[in-house]
Parts: structure tokens; C-alpha cells; sequence
């Protein structure tokens, strides 16, 4: 069985190279190109092919932008998505966004050839470097970590926060830390709106919570 | 002598005596020689009726008959005689009353008389007893006092007031003792209430023995003279403590300038006692200087008498000092009642003084006026005028004669302001009368030839004890020169801001421009061309291929370091993880990252900022810090994304960097935060590590979500 496949990129030399590529082996037939994102969206619409080779940086309409589209509107034709870029970032994308297959341009053109011929069977290929793994490593990068307020603070404005909690005034922590009242008033400022405190009494329980205060014995 | 004989010679006796008894009692001679007469001769025809034989001597018996008439006669002649007798005194008696002898006549007259003057006299009269009751109230009494007499006879005198009664008690004990009051004056009272003065006069009514009888009283109403008594003294205290307490002093005096009178002012005005400068001239006491010129203005002040002369000089006060005083003086010398020269003075030095300071203020203020280059205007509310100097006039290009008048200057200055300006005028005015706040705003006028210039007016009002303006004055400057310097620069400055934009914007665009270019295009041709030695048709194909391979991954970092390729459709996270891991790859310092709900996208150009802002502390740190490690931390919350860069290197001094205006990363972090509204905070000191802050505002506006098209 044949597998068409609808080529998109926008350039010319690439297409043609893949055109070469593809001529070569029998069970692939190029049914139809397209050079931007819209573009690409008609012609699978129209020529319905198995398999969608897609660049991923196109002009006007890029590959990631147009796949939620040509997935939705044609759900038979399986992408995979042709790319530059090695970053799992970009595969996390693509396959959230229901790519198949996801190759690099710099790999050797086995890898798309597997591609292909893996998602018109339905199954997902990556080539290497990229690997679950990989995702899996990146995904736990990804995840939001708790950026603690408390670190973000400077030095200077945990001296600040203590000496203001202290019950110093700003005059007093000025002379304390040998700088100006206008410089304790900005590290202040920073601190109250780094650690979202509106006022004062904010600052004190803040304070008694983190033990920056001491308890009373 | 028988019986009968002597009997008749009893009888005959005991009617003589009778009859001399009756004599006594009648005291009519007529009526008892009668009655003796009758008794005499009634006896003989007794006896003659009877006679006897001898004469008078009855013998016996027959002789009894005789006897009997005698007896009888003599019986009746006594029971006449005693009827006369009667009748005699009752017509005594009755002479007695009804025939009344002079001097019971005089005595009558007069009793009537003063009976009349009684209860004729106008004058109040009345009179006590020594049991201090009323005896007699003349009408003239019941008149002046309300009570009737018939109300007062036999009580105690009802017009004495409770107040009095001791004082009463006492006058009447001395009176019933022989005093006499002669116009005593008395508080009394009337019948209904009313209190009245009386003058009293009371004289002793003795008896023929001089025993105080009774008292009369004399009364005269004296209420209406002792009011006006009173309203004399009062005015007359009034005066005294006028003068005594006037402020300015007074002096009598005398025309060779003896001080006949000062008053008690002396001591407070030149501190010396009354009887210090009575008697004395008031020249000793006058400042050498100015004795010359009173003395002759005194000269001329005698010669017309009621004139009045105003002086100005110096006495010396007790205490040594000098003080100006301003006198006045009248002649009254021709008037009887005062026969002085009445002189009023009192220290002005403290006024000679102020005077003094004001002549130099004012000198200095129209120095000032003249010579200042802002117009001054000052408006004086309570009577309606403004003054305008020289020079704000020239600011309005006008002569002075041009302009209007000082009463209606004030209409027509408003009355040019350019009416968009008016509103904000008056609210500054507003603003300053009743918030007392500082007043100066800038407004449009035209000047004489028609072009709107732009002053500034800047015053100050001063207000009474109501809270209300009375004087508003201040400054008026051109600041029209000033105002287009200040356009001129905000102008500038938003040129300056939309040129570092559009320097950035540029600066990305090519950068971005440059990165596909070089990725998309060669980068393709190069894959292609690595393609086409892979189909074999390429004679030197695996060293081409080397060197093809080598080429796209050159041309590969070049493109991305010059703008990511996740970044515009991956966004931040994506861009950053990448970013921080080729970063560490390159130049072996590990990285910390860790974020914080950075998952979705923002605003592209916050995103650019972010994505540069981080890309140059990179930069920064691999280049100057000489750590082997840092940390990146980003965060976003709803109000603002937070960035923070540190490392503990060698740390530098910002201010220095900052302001060195030195080209490098700083200042272009600097300029990206400043373009989007941030704040920039750099924590540094050599030796100490680099905190790098920066914090911008997110807006609902900026928030991107993932996938919309």
C-alpha cells in the first residue's frame, strides 16, 4: 500500500531534496507540496494524503500554529513534524498538539523514512537525540517549581526586613547599615512588593512566622 | 319762851343758812336777797295771820297755827330759793357753753385754722404719737402715699421699707426725745410698692409741761431730684474715670505752662507720680531739641483762645529714656468752667517707630518691585482695587495708561485669561482662600498685541479673624520661553524613548530576520545540500558532508544565539530551559533555575525583555564574576513578573557602571525595564556577589493565552 504524503516547507531546495529522497522508495508517493502554513491547511484538506511532513518553521501560518487546525480538520492524515531544532520544547509541542513524528532535518533521512512510514501505521517515532526520555527529563524540568519569595530577597533587603521588624526606623536602619534613608526606603519598597506585603503589620507577622523574629522568652 | 317759838326760830334760822348757802351757789345777789327777803317777810304774815300778842314770841297753842305758816313759808321760800338755785346753775352752765369767753373764742379760731392749713397743705403731713402710732394723715398723705387716713389712724407708719425699720426705730427714739430732722432724706415707700425719696422736716409737739406729745412729720418728694442727684454724680464719676482711665494722658495747665491737673495716665505713660509733674512745667521734662519750637508754638497758641494745636516731641521718662509723645492741646483758658489749657498726649513711639520700619519695607519693596523681572499685582479685596507695577504691565506689553483703572484692573485681568485656562484659575484660587493651600498656576493671556503668552501667577492672601480673604498679592512671570523648553523636552524625551524602542525593536527584528535567514535559508541549503550527498550523487561526499555538517551546526548557534527559536512560538519557559542548558554547556557554569507559574505567555514584548534581560546576566556572570555557578529565578503572579539573577563572585560597584555610561549589558537591561515600566534594583559590591532584580507590572491586557490565534 502506498502512503501519500503532502510535503510542506517553504523552501524550495528542501522540497526537493525530500522530493529525491521519497521518489526513491516505493511505498512513498508525494501527492501534493505546500510552502506556508495556510497553504498546507488546503491541500491536506483536499488531497486527504496518510501522511503530512511538516516544517515546523514556516512563514505566515508556522507548523505548530497550523497542526491543532490540520489535525482537527483532517484527522486522518498523521504529521510529522520536520524540524531544525532539536528541542524538546518543540517535541513536547508537536505532540501535544498531535504530531506523530517528530525528525530532524540534520538527521540522516532514515529516520524521516521511519517516521513516515511509523505514522501512517500510527505509531509515534522520534528520532535521536530525542527520546521519551528525553521528555520525560524535560517535562520535570518544566514543572513549575516553588519559587520561594524568600529567596528573591537580597541580602540588603533581608538585613532591612530584620532591622524592620526589629521596630527600627528608617533612619535607624540608614545609620545601622551605613547607607542612605532614600536606599532603605527603595530596599523597603522591594521587599514589601517581592514578599507581597501591604503594610507594616504584614511585615511583623511575616516576621514571627519565618522566626526572623525572635519569640519572646 | 315756849315751844313754838324756838321752833320758828330754828326754821328762821336754818333758811338763812340755807339761803347763804344758795348765795354761794348762785353767785347772783339779786336772787339771794330776794330769797331772804321773801323769807323775812313771809314770816311776818305768819304771824301776822296768827298774831299772838307779842310780837315775835309765841307763848303757846294758839300760837301753833303761826307757827305752821311760818314754818311753811319758809319751807317754800328754801324750796324756791332751791329752784332758783338750780336754775341758776344749769343757766351757768349753760353760759358756760354757749356764751364762751374770749379767750376760748381766740383758741377756737386758731384750732381751725390749722385744721385747714392740715388738710389743705400740699405737702404730706403726719403725725406720731409717742406709741409711734399714726395720730393724723393729711390728705395731702393719702394723696403722696396711697394709704387713706382712715387706714393709717391708730397703726404704725406703713411707708417704711423693711430695710429701713431699724434706722426708723432709732430716728423716732431720738425724736421722742426732743430731736428735730430738718430735711432728712429717707427711703420710703408707696402704697403699691413703689419706692419713693422723701426730705423730712419733724418737729416735737410739747405739751404746756414740754413734754413730747407727738411728732410731726413734714415729707417732700425728692425722688425726682435724686435721680437726677445721681445721674450727675454718675455722670460726673463717669468723667473722672474716663479721665483717669484714659489711655492718653491730660493735662491742666496754666498759660506760663504750670501743670495745674494730670491725670493718673502720668505714671503709666512716663512713669512718674502725679504729685512729680504738678506744679511743675512741662518743659523740664521735654527733650531739649524740640523746647524751642513748643515754646513758640506755645505763644501763638495763647493768642486764640478754644484753638487747638498738635505737637510732636520727646520727654524724658522717669526711667531716663526718651520717648515720643503726640500732644494736642486746647485752649480753654476763656472758658469758666475749666480755665486751663486742656493738653491730651500720649507715647507714640512705639506707632514713630513702625512708622519708621514701614518707610524703610516699603522703600525696600518698590526697590524690589522696580527691580524685579516678575510683574507684582496685589488686590485688595475689602476695597476693591488692584495695583499692578510697572513691569507687569510691560509683561502684558501695555502702558500703564492702557490698562484699566485699580477698581475695575481686577475684572478685566480675569476677563483675559484664555478661557481654557479659566476653570483651573479659579480652583487654584478657590483652592488657596479656603484650603489655605500654596497658591500658583499657570494660565494664557493675551498681551496687547493679541498672542497668548503663558505666566505663571504665584501669591499669597492674608485673611481677617472670619476666615475671610482681604488682600491676595503675588508675582507674575512669562513663562512662555519656559514652557516651550519644557515641551521641547518632554518632546525630546518621548523621541528619545520611541528611538530606544524602535532601536530595540529594530535592533530584534534584524536579529530575528538574521537568525531565519541564517537558519532557513542557508541553513537549508546546506541541508539539502548534505541530502544530496547522502543520495550519493555528490563524487566527494563524506568529506562534504563533514564539512556541510559542521557548516549547519556553526550556522545553527549563530542563528540561535541571535534569537531562539522557541521563543516566539514556544514562549518564555521553553526559551529559558534551553537557553540556561546551552549556556551552562558552554561555559561549564552550572545553572539554578527554577520558576514559578511561567507556563503561559505574555506579552511578546515582555517576553523579548525577559528572554534578553536574562541572555545578558548570563553574559554578564560568564564574563566578569568568575563563579561556577549562579542562580536564575523567575516568577509571576498576578500583578507583576519578577526576575532575579545571582551569583556570589566578585561582585562589582553599580552606581559606578550605571552612570559610567558605559556601553554593555547594564544599560541595556537598564533601557529594556525602563521601556516597559519596571524597576531595575542591583544589589553589588566587590567581593560580595551580584543580586540582579528586575520586577515588571503585568496587566490583565498582556496576559496571552496559549493557542489563541
Amino acid at each position: 500500500m502506498t502512503i501519500s504524503i503532502v510535503l510542506a516547507d517553504d523552501h524550495v531546495m528542501v522540497r526537493e531534496g525530500l522530493r529525491a529522497l521519497l521518489a526513491a522508495e516505493e511505498d512513498l508517493s508525494v501527492v501534493g507540496e505546500a510552502e506556508d502554513g495556510l497553504e498546507t491547511l488546503k491541500v491536506v484538506e483536499r488531497l486527504n494524503p496518510n501522511v503530512l511532513v511538516l516544517d515546523v518553521m514556516m512563514p505566515g501560518l508556522n507548523g505548530l500554529e497550523a497542526l491543532p487546525t490540520i489535525r482537527r480538520r483532517s484527522p486522518n492524515t498523521q504529521v510529522v513534524i520536520l524540524s531544525m531544532y532539536p528541542n524538546e520544547a518543540f517535541v513536547v509541542e508537536a505532540l501535544k498538539q498531535g504530531a506523530l513524528g517528530y525528525v530532524l532535518k540534520c538527521c540522516k533521512s532514515i529516520h524521516l523514512l521511519k517516521a513516515i512510514r511509523e505514522a501512517a501505521s500510527g505509531r509515534r517515532y522520534l528520532s535521536s537525540p530525542m527520546s521519551d526520555q528525553e521528555i520525560e527529563v524535560y517535562l520535570e524540568k518544566a514543572k513549575s517549581t516553588i519559587v520561594d519569595p524568600h529567596d528573591t530577597l537580597t541580602p540588603r533587603e533581608r538585613e532591612v526586613l530584620q532591622l524592620t521588624a526589629e521596630g527600627y526606623s528608617q533612619p535607624q536602619i540608614a545609620t545601622r547599615l551605613h547607607i542612605s534613608p532614600r536606599t532603605v526606603e527603595m530596599h523597603r519598597k522591594n521587599l514589601m512588593r517581592k514578599l507581597g506585603f501591604r503594610n507594616q503589620a504584614d511585615l511583623i507577622r511575616y516576621a514571627i512566622d519565618r522566626r526572623i523574629l525572635p519569640s519572646k522568652k | 319762851m315756849n315751844l313754838v317759838l324756838l321752833l320758828s326760830i330754828v326754821i328762821q334760822f336754818f333758811a338763812l343758812a340755807w339761803s347763804l348757802v344758795l348765795l354761794k351757789r348762785l353767785r347772783d345777789w339779786r336772787l339771794v336777797f330776794l330769797t331772804a327777803m321773801l323769807g323775812l317777810m313771809l314770816v311776818r304774815p305768819g304771824m301776822a295771820l296768827f298774831p299772838t300778842g307779842n310780837g315775835l314770841a309765841v307763848n303757846h297753842l294758839a300760837d301753833l297755827p303761826a307757827l305752821a305758816v311760818s314754818a311753811l313759808a319758809a319751807i317754800s321760800v328754801v324750796f324756791v330759793g332751791q329752784m332758783l338755785a338750780d336754775r341758776a346753775r344749769v343757766g351757768e352752765e349753760s353760759a358756760a357753753t354757749t356764751r364762751p369767753t374770749q379767750a376760748e373764742h381766740g383758741l377756737r379760731e386758731a384750732t381751725d385754722i390749722l385744721q385747714l392749713i392740715f388738710q389743705a397743705s400740699p405737702l404730706p403731713l403726719a403725725v406720731l404719737g409717742c406709741d409711734q402710732k399714726v395720730k393724723l394723715w393729711s390728705p395731702a398723705a393719702e394723696r403722696f402715699f396711697g394709704w387713706s387716713a382712715s387706714e393709717v389712724i391708730g397703726q404704725s407708719l406703713p411707708i417704711i421699707p423693711e430695710e429701713e425699720w431699724e434706722a426708723f426705730q432709732g430716728m423716732i427714739n431720738a425724736e421722742s426725745r426732743g430731736v428735730d430732722r430738718q430735711g432728712l432724706e429717707l427711703r420710703r415707700r408707696k402704697r403699691d410698692g413703689s419706692p419713693i425719696h422723701v426730705s423730712l422736716w419733724t418737729a416735737c409737739l410739747r405739751d404746756a409741761q414740754g413734754r413730747v406729745q407727738a411728732i410731726l412729720g413734714v415729707f417732700t418728694d425728692i425722688t425726682e431730684r435724686k435721680r437726677v442727684q445721681e445721674a450727675a454724680e454718675a455722670g460726673e464719676r463717669r468723667f473722672r474715670s474716663l479721665i483717669e482711665n484714659s489711655l492718653d494722658g491730660i493735662v491742666l495747665s496754666q498759660p506760663d505752662g504750670t501743670c495745674a491737673y494730670v491725670s493718673p495716665s502720668i505714671t503709666r505713660i512716663l512713669g512718674y507720680a502725679s504729685d512729680e509733674f504738678v506744679g511743675h512745667k512741662a518743659t523740664e521734662f521735654m527733650h531739649p531739641e524740640e523746647i524751642a519750637e513748643t515754646l513758640r508754638a506755645l505763644e501763638l497758641f495763647l493768642q486764640t483762645p478754644g484753638n487747638t494745636n498738635r505737637l510732636q516731641h520727646r520727654m524724658r521718662h522717669k526711667d531716663g529714656s526718651w520717648r515720643w509723645m503726640e500732644v494736642v492741646a486746647t485752649n480753654l483758658l476763656a472758658d469758666p468752667a475749666v480755665q486751663a489749657i486742656v493738653v491730651n498726649f500720649h507715647d507714640i513711639t512705639e506707632s514713630r517707630l513702625a512708622e519708621e520700619r514701614l518707610r524703610e519695607s516699603r522703600e525696600r519693596f518698590e526697590l524690589a518691585v522696580r527691580g524685579a523681572t516678575d510683574g507684582v499685582w496685589d488686590w485688595n479685596l475689602v476695597t476693591g482695587d488692584t495695583y499692578v507695577s510697572d513691569r507687569w504691565c510691560e509683561l502684558l506689553e501695555y502702558r500703564r495708561d492702557e490698562i484699566p483703572d485699580a477698581a475695575s484692573l481686577n475684572q478685566w485681568v480675569f476677563a483675559q485669561i484664555h478661557p481654557d485656562d479659566l476653570d483651573r484659575v479659579h480652583d487654584a484660587v478657590r483652592q488657596h482662600w479656603v484650603l489655605r493651600e500654596p497658591y500658583g498656576v499657570e494660565f494664557r493671556m493675551p498681551t496687547k498685541s493679541g498672542e497668548y503668552r503663558w505666566f505663571y501667577s504665584c501669591g499669597q492672601a492674608a485673611w481677617n479673624q472670619q476666615g475671610q480673604t482681604v488682600r491676595f498679592a503675588g508675582c507674575l512671570t512669562d513663562i512662555t520661553e519656559r514652557r516651550r523648553a519644557e515641551e521641547d523636552l518632554k518632546a525630546s524625551r518621548t523621541r528619545l524613548e520611541s528611538l530606544s524602542r524602535q532601536l530595540l525593536t529594530t535592533q530584534e527584528n534584524e536579529r530575528q530576520t538574521l537568525a531565519r535567514e541564517l537558519h532557513d535559508e542557508i541553513g537549508q541549503t546546506l541541508t539539502a545540500m548534505r541530502m544530496l550527498c547522502e543520495t550519493g550523487t555528490c563524487p566527494a561526499g563524506p568529506r562534504v558532508l563533514g564539512l556541510v555538517t559542521e557548516l549547519m551546526g556553526r550556522v545553527r548557534n549563530l542563528s540561535f544565539d541571535l534569537r531562539p527559536p522557541m521563543l516566539d512560538p514556544l514562549g518564555l519557559l521553553p526559551t529559558l530551559l534551553w537557553t540556561v542548558e546551552r549556556f551552562s554547556a558552554r561555559t561549564k557554569i552550572r545553572v539554578a533555575f527554577r520558576h514559578s507559574e511561567i507556563e503561559r505567555r505574555f506579552a511578546p514584548e515582555l517576553e523579548i525583555a525577559v528572554f534578553r534581560i536574562i541572555q545578558e546576566a548570563l553574559t554578564n556572570v560568564a564574563r566578569h564574576a568568575g563563579v561556577d555557578e549562579l542562580t536564575v529565578q523567575l516568577w509571576a503572579e498576578n500583578e507583576a513578573l519578577g526576575i532575579q539573577v545571582t551569583d556570589r563572585g566578585k561582585g562589582f560597584d553599580p552606581t559606578a557602571v550605571l552612570t559610567g555610561r558605559s556601553t554593555g549589558g547594564l544599560t541595556g537591561i537598564e533601557e529594556r525595564v525602563k521601556l516597559l515600566g519596571g524597576e531595575l534594583a542591583i544589589e553589588s559590591a566587590p567581593g560580595q556577589g551580584t543580586f540582579l532584580t528586575v520586577q515588571f507590572p503585568l496587566d490583565a491586557c498582556s496576559k496571552k493565552q496559549e493557542g489563541e490565534q
